[in-house]
Parts: structure tokens; C-alpha cells; sequence
């Protein structure tokens, strides 16, 4: 924003300058984009980018001369004038005042931009995306389908649903007919904690017996015919029949489950004729497509399903999936620290939890390169898919055992075991187990549609997945992020049976709860619309699980009003400011301060109190970007100042964060480590010793007791023995010694290399790309030390940095050999880093890598009477030929 | 880098189109002194980035924006420094004298420079240090690890010749034997060497580079330190579109100027090459 600022809100900017100033951003294809392509008469633009690039890789086998240059050039750029959408504009606002200036309309390169949404996700970081004026009122008309314009909605939601056309989707066959039925809910009477802020004071905590709960055993699911999901998993290229799928349409939202209704109607329902949302009925025979009223969310917006079908087929809608039910589930997940901290857990447990991360790392640091492979690409390595995936180290791994000794390589691995260990330190911990997508029980809504009682095939307390069943196992620990306390930890029967496997039959890799209890509830408020768990046996986790009722917080309605442009833009500023991250790690806080009281004291029942209150005050955040008036959480609970030197409250704050979260917070590893280095300075100036060394001091002089007392009192991070500064301190014994760094031996890098030579004056050119690219990636580093870069913003942006130094490099020098040839002497003649030329030349690498091996890859493969032992099991090496198609 | 008159720097640093290794002090530095010259924000903010531009290879303004912007927005928050020296008196140097321990005694006389030295910019400053412990012991010319430095502190301490802050991670020192008097007799107008002018005045064989003045351990009579006698083996030339100074070996006649203009007239001349090849091929 400020950029647009600068320019008087008159910006004028290259692409080219763009892609230097990290102004470029990547965006999926999603109904939005398709839209803009379609009014700017674009048709056919995939097909168009797959020929450029195809010429692209043909001048990259062509000798350099300055016509394949120029020709290289003029694709890149054609390449470009493809895919750049000048149409549509990202921006992050600095300041409101700034955002009601932009609303009025500003230019790029002459062009004007209107707002035109904030994606859920967007917003939350403050972004905002505008479209310009060509395109923003065909684009507007388009996107609200012709709904009814007089019905008062919430603006917040309504803003969040017209986002549904920014997710990226592919487009899929029409369904016959869609059928659009009422959510199936269910009432039944369970044990709750009813969680109510709205009195005075602090929230009132009550434990109901008989608490009367509506569950919506539909919310957000449907259900597809077999058929259908054939034609749709054919049509996405799977060789396999999803078990279901993410859909997208106007206004629409959810997940659609592979279930037989015909069948249901046949030999269930015995009967064909069922009524919709509107009251119309219709032949369940004629239907594919089963969406229920919680997945289309504007249908009484519409007269009929016929008006709105009419609708989408004018504004060009169509059904699209955004991801759909993989073929199997994996046998392994890391847990995070979330589902960890609420645990009781002693050194013991945790030893054991931790022995196959420990074990898995220990396998790593013995240098052997079959056991970096099977760390790196996983257990499951077999003839199909070991020469998948990225032109990388790995697979230069798997053609050249030689390649170990590459000091790329080499430091490559050593990051990659550094992050492992981190990563474990903060509770990222193997278990057996996988995160599955969650259905209400199908056969409960064919009940609902069909008008006949209610049951369900699951009972309260039943729940169905194939995977565990197939296993043999009958209980299983429930997850789901995100969650703050024991309460949301759920420990599920897995139910087995005829009717269970002839039903539920094409539902693989879905796990279906029962209509009759409240774990729904109890993980913070799932939902059906692609909502996924996370699902293990592991045996810590079930023996140390606590049945605990499920939290049940009073909610707070927000007020519908007609949708104009000023409600929807303060619909974005309220959006604004997220407070959920702040409020779970004050969650997380309270769990490390509890651990220092016993069970049952005071302090300990409070802060188990204060907990439990966490998941209302992370639903009031939810609830005040819908503009409602919400109460934050009280400030005396986690800052100082406000406790008025009450010393009840003093004792029981929250305001450190645990130490273990310096592994996630850049910026807090920073504080702590200052703040050690400056106390260890202080006593060594004072008192001629080390921290640890007064600290082992045994006869302390007053002085000494107090300089003490204040350095533990002033530690910017908790340091009590909660379950993950444990874990923290326990992965850091196991691992102290790892940062040892050993000599690189020697390594002829020539073996990367092709015969092609290259001239002065093109070793030149790539230089000096070379240096800009080292330049970049200091600054970036940077400025990741300083803070926390989320994960997926520092792929994409990877992603288009590596991208824009490719075409740099390829314009410089259009043959690949030669190029490789000479960004392999720039990066492997000094100690910089390497990734330059893995990043530009690491499909040529692995090709010339291949030549000298004849097309041969090893790669290790499970084998029960293997001689590699890793992660508990046995693998062998194996061989592939990769002479054909070893470029794809 | 310590920087007592932040004038001269200034002018010194446009005169040559030197960035720096911090261009951040050297922008901020530069935004004062335009501020004292009585430009207006926007000037300043013009001129900051001409600079850069100018001088700064690979300048990106969007990635420099922030900076420049939070320099131009400080510009008038402190003043432009234009301090001469610092002066020292006899019985600050007598009591250094008195600790009797060659490192102590560079130690006690470093912070006593420096406190007088943040004296000078804050009037209130009550002869506090806060400099980071890498600028004192580096500039003291004490080496060794941080328990052998904490040891040499300890010692001053116990002399009480300093104290520290209150709070345990608080590592602020304050100066305790610093003189009201006026009388001085050593005056500092070089913090690049603090130690090793202590060492000189108390004759330890020290002298004063006649080049740039830089304080050095004399051997074999030497009178140039070591940056300078290398640079001596080199010429001084000036870039003939910018004027820039270089330095360059004796035997180079060929470089005439800086990268940045090279780069810029090679693009030209390879401009004019294209087009004289292109007015060929019309004409045949």
C-alpha cells in the first residue's frame, strides 16, 4: 500500500521490475481467474503455455548463439503475457485511512483498480484483492449469480463466500441433476461444560447433565453417486474412485461423499421421490448430486434449484474440486505440540513417545546414504515412484552414491537432521496414524431426505474408518487442530460390522462419525465441509487420554443487513486484526505455569479453569472479525501491569511464553539468547563465575541467592516442566553434540559435469546474475532470522525467485550443458553457497549424473530380510532403469 | 564505527560516493545533515535516494524504501554531530595508572572515553556507557573470551573505578572517576584504537600513522599502517565520469573508471555497435 502511496496512487511498474521487487505473486486457477480469462476473450492459454515452454526446452539442447538468445528472450516473454493476470491486484493495506483511499479507485500503468474482496485467508493478513475497472463490473455481475439482492445477510459471511470463487479448482463434468436437501439434525441429551461470558466478570464455567445438544450430522457434506465420482476421478486424471470430493460453485461449499443412494432408495427407503430445500419434489433416481442447505449457502436466495442452476449456467459457473479423497492414507504423521501439551505425561512417557523420532534420527547421523534417502522420500520406495518427484540432491543421492561426499549435499543433510531435531524439540513427533477427512453418517441424511426415522447406522460413541478397521484396531486418540485443551481430545470406538462395510463401502479413507454424541463439539466445532483429523493407536496417547465432557460455548449471533460496498469494506478492517494466534499461545503459556503447582491446588484447578475458557475467548476472536461484540480475554490472566499486585493473580500469569517455543519464534530464541549471554556476562563481572557455575555453587553468598532469584524471576520465556519444554530439553541431551560440524572430504565436482564448453564472456554474464542471486538470498535470510515467515508464503516465494534467476541465466546462455558447465565452476570453486546451481541447472545435472551411470538409480526398498536397518524395519537396494523418459 | 564529527563524514562520503559498510548510519547520518543545511523532508528523501542510486550497486528503491523513509522521518530527531575531540585529565590518566594491569588500564581508559564521548551528545547522560561489549573491547584492543574479559572487568569494578546497571541482564557501565575539571592534558579525536593510544601516551612504542592517522605497534620503523602501506603499493586515480577515487595496482593503466560507470559505458558502446552494424546492413 505504501508503494501506491509513494506514487500518489499512480503507480507505474514492469513486469520485470515487479519480479525484482518481489511484487509478483502466484495464484491458483480458480473460478476468479477463469472468469477474467473468459471476458478478456483468453481461451485456451494452457495449451498455449505448454507450447512456449516445449519450445523453451528445445533451445535449451541448442548451441548458445546470440539469435537463440534473442529467441529465448522473446518466449520468456510471450511465456509471460500468458500467464500475467494485470487484471487482478493483491494489495497489503498499512493503515485503514490508507484502505478507504485505495476503495476510491487507484492506477498501474494507467490501468484503474476497484476493490472487489477479501478472501478469509487474505484478510487475516491484511490483504486485499482489486480487479480492474475493465473487467470489475462483468467480474461482480458474475460472481453474484444473479442472487436476490434484497436478502439481508451477515456481511462477514457473505464476503467469505463470495471468496469460494478465488479457491483454486479444476472444473468438472455437470452432474445430471443436483439435489439440494435439508441439513439432517439430530437432538440428543449428553454431559457438557457450558461456557457463558455473558455476565459480568470472568466466564462462568457449568457442568450440565442433561444438556439438550443439536447436532448437524450434515454440515457441510453431501453425497455423490458412484458413478458421478467415477466420471470426476477419470476427468482428474486418478486411476482410482475418490471417496470423495471438495466442491466449489456459486456460493457453494463442502464435501461430497461417495455413498449409494439409489441403492438406499431401493432397498431402504423404497421410494423414489423425495423433497428439496424449496419444498419441490423430485425423483432420487434422476439425481446424482446430493448438496445439503449447509453447502449452499445463499440458497434462499434462489426460488428453486432450476433458478439456480439457470444462473450459473448464464455467469458461466460450473461445479469445480478443489482436492479430493486420496487412494490410501499414510501409516505415519507427526503430532504437533497443540495435541501434546494437554497431556499428562512423565519422563517415561515421553521417552517412549519420542523413541521413533529419536530412533529415525539417530539413523540419519551415522552419514549412510541409503538411510539420508529413505529419511528424505519416505519408507514406501518401490519401482514406480523412486524416480518421482524433484530434480534434486536426493536423486543425485540415488544415481551416485558418490555423491555423499558432495558438500552441497553434505550440508544439505546437516540442515535437514538440524530441522529435524528442532522440529521434535517443539513436539513435531512421529506416531502411527494419518489425518483423514470427516463425514456425518450418510446413511442418517438418506434417513433425513427419505423422511424416515433418524438412527443412523453408527451409535453415540461409534465411529467408522476402514483403515483402522483393516488393522485391527478398536480405539484410536481423535485430533484436530486447532485446540487448547484436554476437552478437545477425543478417543473414538472404531465399529465394525456388514452393514458398516456394504454402506459405507466406497467411503475408503473417510473417517465417519456417529449422529448421536458430541465429539463434533469437542473438536472445537468440526464440521463435514473437508474438516480432517489426525487419528492414532499410539499407545502413550491412549493410555494417558482422559474422558473429559465436551465444551459447549454460548454463541453470539451477528445482525444480517443488505449487502452494499461500505458494509463489505467494513467487513475486511474488522477482519483485520486476528487475535486467535495471540490467544492460543496464552493458552499454551497457562499450560507451562500449571505445571509448577500439584493437582488439585488452587492455582492448578484455576489455570485448568482459565484454560478451558481459552476455546470461548478463540471463538469470541473468530466472532468479533464477524463484527460482533465479543469479550477478549481478561487482561490480568497474562499481563503483569494489570494484576495490581494481587499476588493470587501474580502467581498464576501467564505472560512468558514456554521456552520450547523459541524453537518457533526467531525473534523470542533471540531474546532468551541475549538475555543468557547478558545475565552470564553480569555474574562473571560480579562475581568471577559463569551462571553454572553459581548456580552449582554450593555455599551462596546473599548477594549471589539474589542475583539469582532475579535471573530466573526475569527469564523471558517459561522454564517450568510442562510436557514440551520436557520434550524440548530432553531432544536437546539426545542431540547436544550434533552441531559438531565435520570436514567436508574432498569431492570432484566434475562428475556433475558435461563435455560442452563455454566462452569468457557467457561465464561473465552468469556471474553476475550469481552475485545478485547470492545478494537476494542475504537479504532474505535476513530478514527471516528477525521474524517468522509463514511456511507457504516462503515456498511461493521461492518458487518465483528461483523462476526469475532461471530466466535470467537461461537469456544469458541458452544451452543447458553449457550453462549447467558454468554455474557449476562459479558455485564449486569457492565455499558460497551451491543451491544456485541445484535451483538453475539441477534437471541438466541429474542428466548428465545419469549419463555417466548408465541410466541406472538405486534406491532402497522394504524387504523383510533386508540388510539396511531404518525406522524398525529392513530394506534392500534396488535398481531401475530410467533411460526412458529420465527428463519427465 | 565511531563517528566524532559527522559533518565532515558527510561531506566526505558525497565527495566520494562512498556507502559504506553500514549504508543505514551512513543514510542516517546523511539525512541530518541535509536536515542541518535546511532541506525540506521531500528534499532530503530525493537527494537520499539519488545517493543510493548513484553510489549503492544493484540499488533496489523498493527494498530501501523503509529505510530511507524511517531516516528522512528521524532526520531532525538528533542533532548532526561536529564534535572535535574528547579531552582527558591528568588525574583521570593517574588513576588509570594506578590499576597497574596493562589490560585493565586500556579497559578503564576505553570507557572513559566513551562515557565522556556520550557526555558530549546527551547532557544527561551521567557518565553511563551503553556500547555493545565488541565496539569497547575492540576498540580497547583487548582480546580473549569472554570469561578473560569479564575478569579485566571485575577487577575495575572491584577498584571501583566503574559499576553496572541494577538489573541482572543490565551490562550498562557507568564511569566513576571522571574529573569536572577543564584541565586537560590528553585530547582524543580518534576512537578507532582507544587501547593503543593509551599505550602511546604512556610510551609503549605506538605511533600515529603519517597517512591516516590510525594508531599502530611501530616495527621496523615503519610510519604507515598496514591498510596504508598496501594502498601505497597501489595509485590513486579518479574515475573520469564521476570522480570517484580508486585505487588501482601501479602497473594498471587500462581501469579509468569506477564499476558502476564501466558497466555503463560498455552498454553505450555496445548500443553503438548495434546500431552502426544495423546502418550496414540498411545501406548494403
Amino acid at each position: 500500500m505504501s508503494r501506491l502511496k509513494d506514487s500518489v496512487w499512480n503507480l507505474h511498474l514492469s513486469l520485470d521490475e515487479a519480479r525484482r521487487n518481489e511484487e509478483v505473486v502466484a495464484i491458483g486457477e480458480s473460478t476468479v481467474v477463469r472468469f477474467i480469462d473468459d471476458i478478456n476473450n483468453i481461451r485456451g492459454a494452457n495449451e498455449s503455455i505448454a507450447e512456449v515452454r516445449a519450445k523453451i526446452r528445445a533451445l535449451k539442447g541448442l548451441e548458445t548463439t546470440a539469435a537463440n538468445r534473442k529467441q529465448i528472450k522473446k518466449l520468456y516473454k510471450q511465456l509471460d503475457n500468458l500467464q500475467f493476470i494485470p487484471d487482478y491486484v493483491c494489495i497489503v493495506i498499512d493503515k485503514t485511512r490508507d484502505f478507504h483511499r485505495a476503495n476510491k479507485g487507484f492506477y498501474i500503468n494507467g490501468v484503474r483498480y476497484r476493490r472487489f474482496l477479501g478472501t478469509p485467508n487474505g484478510v487475516k493478513k491484511k490483504t486485499v484483492v482489486y480487479v480492474s475497472e475493465k473487467v470489475y463490473g462483468e467480474l461482480w455481475r458474475r460472481v453474484e449469480n444473479g442472487r436476490n439482492p434484497d436478502k439481508e445477510l451477515i456481511p462477514e459471511k457473505y464476503e467469505a463466500y463470495k471468496a469460494l470463487a478465488c479457491s483454486a479448482s479444476i472444473p468438472v463434468p455437470d452432474p445430471r441433476k443436483v439435489l439440494v436437501v435439508k441439513d439432517c439434525i439430530t437432538t440428543f441429551k449428553s454431559q457438557v461444560l457450558r461456557l457463558d461470558d455473558t455476565g459480568d466478570g470472568e466466564p462462568a464455567l457449568d457442568l450440565v447433565e442433561d444438556y439438550e445438544v443439536a447436532l448437524n450430522n450434515s454440515d457441510g457434506c453431501g453425497l455423490i453417486l458412484p458413478s458421478l465420482s467415477l466420471r470426476w476421478s477419470n476427468h482428474l486424471g486418478q486411476d482410482y474412485m475418490s471417496s470423495g470430493f471438495c466442491i466449489r460453485n456459486s456460493f457453494c461449499k463442502g464435501m461430497v461423499f461417495c455413498f449409494d443412494f439409489h441403492d438406499f432408495a431401493d432397498k431402504v427407503a423404497q421410494n423414489y421421490m423425495v423433497r428439496d430445500v424449496w419444498g419441490n419434489e423430485h425423483d432420487i433416481r434422476d439425481v446424482d448430486l446430493i448438496l445439503t442447505e449447509s453447502m449452499l449457502k445463499l440458497w434462499d436466495c434462489y426460488d428453486s434449484i432450476d433458478d439456480y442452476m439457470r444462473n450459473c449456467k448464464k455467469n458461466g459457473y460450473t461445479f469445480s474440486v478443489t482436492k479430493s479423497c486420496p487412494q490410501f492414507l499414510e501409516n505415519e504423521r507427526n503430532l504437533n505440540y497443540q495435541f501434546i501439551q494437554s497431556f499428562d505425561l512423565d519422563d517415561n512417557d515421553i521417552r517412549e513417545l519420542l523413541a521413533p523420532t529419536v530412533d529415525e534420527i539417530h539413523d540419519i547421523i551415522c552419514g549412510d546414504y541409503r538411510k539420508s534417502i529413505l529419511f528424505l522420500r519416505g519408507n514406501n520406495l518401490n519401482s514406480k515412484n523412486a524416480y518421482g518427484g524433484e530434480f534434486d540432491f536426493v536423486k543425485a543421492l540415488m544415481i551416485d552414491e558418490r555423491m555423499i561426499d558432495d558438500p552441497f549435499v553434505r550440508a544439505k543433510l546437516q540442515h535437514m537432521l538440524h530441522k529435524r531435531i528442532n522440529d521434535a524439540k517443539v513436539g513435531v513427533v512421529k506416531v502411527r496414524g494419518n489425518f483423514s477427512i470427516v463425514a456425518g453418517d450418510p446413511y442418517a441424511l438418506c434417513q433425513s431426505i427419505f423422511g424416515l426415522k433418524v438412527t443412523g447406522l453408527l451409535k453415540g460413541g461409534e465411529f467408522y474408518s476402514k483403515y483402522w478397521s483393516d488393522l485391527g484396531v478398536d480405539n484410536v486418540v481423535a485430533f484436530r487442530a486447532p485446540m487448547s485443551c484436554h476437552n478437545n481430545v477425543r478417543k473414538l470406538n472404531i465399529a465394525r460390522g456388514e452393514q458398516l462395510s456394504y454402506w459405507y463401502r466406497y467411503m475408503n479413507v473417510v473417517t465417519v462419525f456417529n449422529a448421536w454424541d458430541t465429539t463434533a463439539y469437542a473438536l472445537n466445532g468440526l464440521d463435514f465441509d473437508s474438516d480432517a483429523i489426525l487419528t492414532t493407536d499410539n499407545a502413550v496417547l491412549l493410555s494417558k487420554h482422559k474422558e473429559l465432557p465436551a465444551l459447549v460455548c454460548i454463541q453470539r449471533k451477528a445482525k444480517k443487513k443488505i449487502i452494499t460496498e461500505e458494509n463489505l469494506v467494513q467487513a475486511n478492517i474488522n477482519s483485520f486484526d486476528d487475535e486467535i494466534g495471540q490467544t492460543t499461545n496464552r493458552i499454551t503459556s497457562m499450560y507451562e505455569v500449571r505445571s509448577k503447582f500439584s493437582v488439585g491446588s488452587d492455582e492448578y484447578n484455576t489455570l485448568t479453569y482459565r484454560i478451558c475458557c481459552g476455546q470461548l475467548f478463540q471463538q469470541n476472536c473468530i466472532d468479533k472479525t464477524k463484527g460482533i461484540v465479543a469479550k477478549s480475554m481478561p487482561k490480568y490472566w497474562y499481563d503483569k501491569r494489570a494484576c495490581d499486585k494481587d499476588e493470587y493473580n501474580l502467581s498464576v500469569l501467564a505472560d512468558k511464553k514456554p521456552y520450547f517455543m523459541c524453537y518457533i519464534y526467531p525473534q523470542l530464541m533471540s531474546r532468551y539468547k541475549l538475555y543468557q549471554k547478558n545475565t552470564n556476562k553480569k555474574s562473571i563481572r560480579l562475581f568471577g563465575l559463569t551462571i553454572d557455575e553459581l548456580v552449582a555453587l554450593e555455599e551462596k553468598t546473599e548477594e549471589q541467592r539474589e542475583f539469582l532469584k532475579y535471573y530466573y524471576q526475569l527469564m523471558p520465556v517459561g522454564m517450568n516442566d510442562c510436557a514440551l519444554n520436557k520434550i524440548a530439553k530432553i531432544v536437546e541431551c539426545e542431540f547436544n553434540n550434533n552441531a559438531q560440524r565435520v570436514a567436508n572430504p574432498d569431492f570432484d565436482y566434475s562428475i556433475l559435469k558435461s563435455d560442452t564448453e563455454y566462452n569468457q564472456q557467457r561465464y561473465n554474464a552468469v556471474k553476475k546474475i550469481y552475485d545478485t542471486y547470492v545478494q537476494t538470498i542475504q537479504n532474505y535470510k535476513q530478514v527471516s532470522k528477525r521474524t517468522r515467515i509463514d511456511n507457504e508464503d516462503a515456498v511461493l516465494l521461492r518458487a518465483l525467485m528461483i523462476d526469475y534467476f532461471k530466466r535470467e541465466c537461461f537469456k544469458a546462455c541458452n544451452n543447458q550443458y553449457e550453462l549447467t558447465n558454468i554455474v557449476l565452476d562459479i558455485c564449486y570453486t569457492s565455499n558460497k553457497s551451491k543451491q544456485f546451481a541445484w535451483d538453475v541447472c539441477g534437471r541438466t545435472i541429474i542428466e548428465n549424473l545419469l549419463k555417466k551411470n548408465n541410466y541406472i538409480i538405486q534406491y532402497p526398498t522394504q524387504d523383510e530380510d533386508g540388510y539396511i536397518d531404518f525406522g524398525g524395519e529392513k530394506f534392500v537396494m534396488a535398481e531401475k532403469d530410467v533411460s526412458d523418459g529420465y527428463t519427465q | 564505527m565511531v563517528i566524532l564529527n559527522e559533518k565532515e563524514y558527510a561531506e566526505h562520503v558525497i565527495k566520494h560516493g562512498i556507502v559504506g559498510k553500514k549504508p543505514s548510519q551512513t543514510l542516517m547520518i546523511l539525512a541530518k545533515y541535509y536536515y542541518s543545511l535546511g532541506h525540506t523532508r521531500d528534499e532530503i528523501h530525493k537527494l537520499l535516494v539519488n545517493f543510493m542510486q548513484k553510489n549503492h550497486v544493484g540499488f533496489n528503491y523498493v527494498k530501501w524504501s523503509k529505510t530511507i523513509n524511517n531516516c528522512v522521518k528521524h532526520a531532525d530527531k538528533y542533532k548532526l554531530l561536529e564534535i572535535d575531540s574528547v579531552g582527558i585529565t591528568q588525574k583521570e590518566l593517574d588513576t588509570i595508572a594506578r590499576l597497574d594491569d596493562k589490560w585493565a588500564e586500556r579497559l578503564a581508559f576505553t570507557y572513559l572515553c566513551f562515557a565522556k564521548l556520550y557526555n558530549v551528545i546527551h547532557k544527561n547522560n551521567n557518565n553511563w556507557t551503553n556500547c555493545d561489549d565488541s565496539t569497547i573491547f575492540s576498540t580497547a584492543k583487548i582480546y580473549g573470551n569472554e570469561k578473560s574479559r569479564g575478569l579485566i572487568i571485575k577487577t575495575l569494578l572491584d577498584c571501583g573505578l566503574i559499576s553496572l546497571g541494577a538489573k541482572v541482564d543490565n551490562i550498562n557501565t557507568r564511569v566513576l572517576f571522571i574529573e569536572q575539571s577543564e584541565d586537560f592534558v590528553l585530547y582524543v579525536d580518534d576512537f578507532r584504537n582507544l587501547g593503543y593510544l593509551y599505550s602511546m601516551w604512556r610510551g609503549e612504542g605506538f605511533v600515529r600513522c603519517k597517512e591516516c592517522g590510525l594508531i599502530f605497534k611501530q616495527k621496523c620503523d615503519n610510519e604507515y599502517c598496514y591498510t596504508c602501506r598496501t594502498n601505497n603499493e597501489k595509485k590513486q586515480i579518479f574515475c573520469i565520469d564521476c570522480g570517484k577515487i580508486l585505487f588501482v595496482k601501479k602497473k594498471n593503466t587500462k581501469t579509468i573508471r569506477c564499476n558502476v560507470c564501466q558497466a555503463k559505458a560498455d552498454r553505450s558502446s555496445k548500443l553503438e555497435y548495434k546500431n552502426k552494424k544495423a546502418n550496414q546492413q540498411t545501406k548494403n
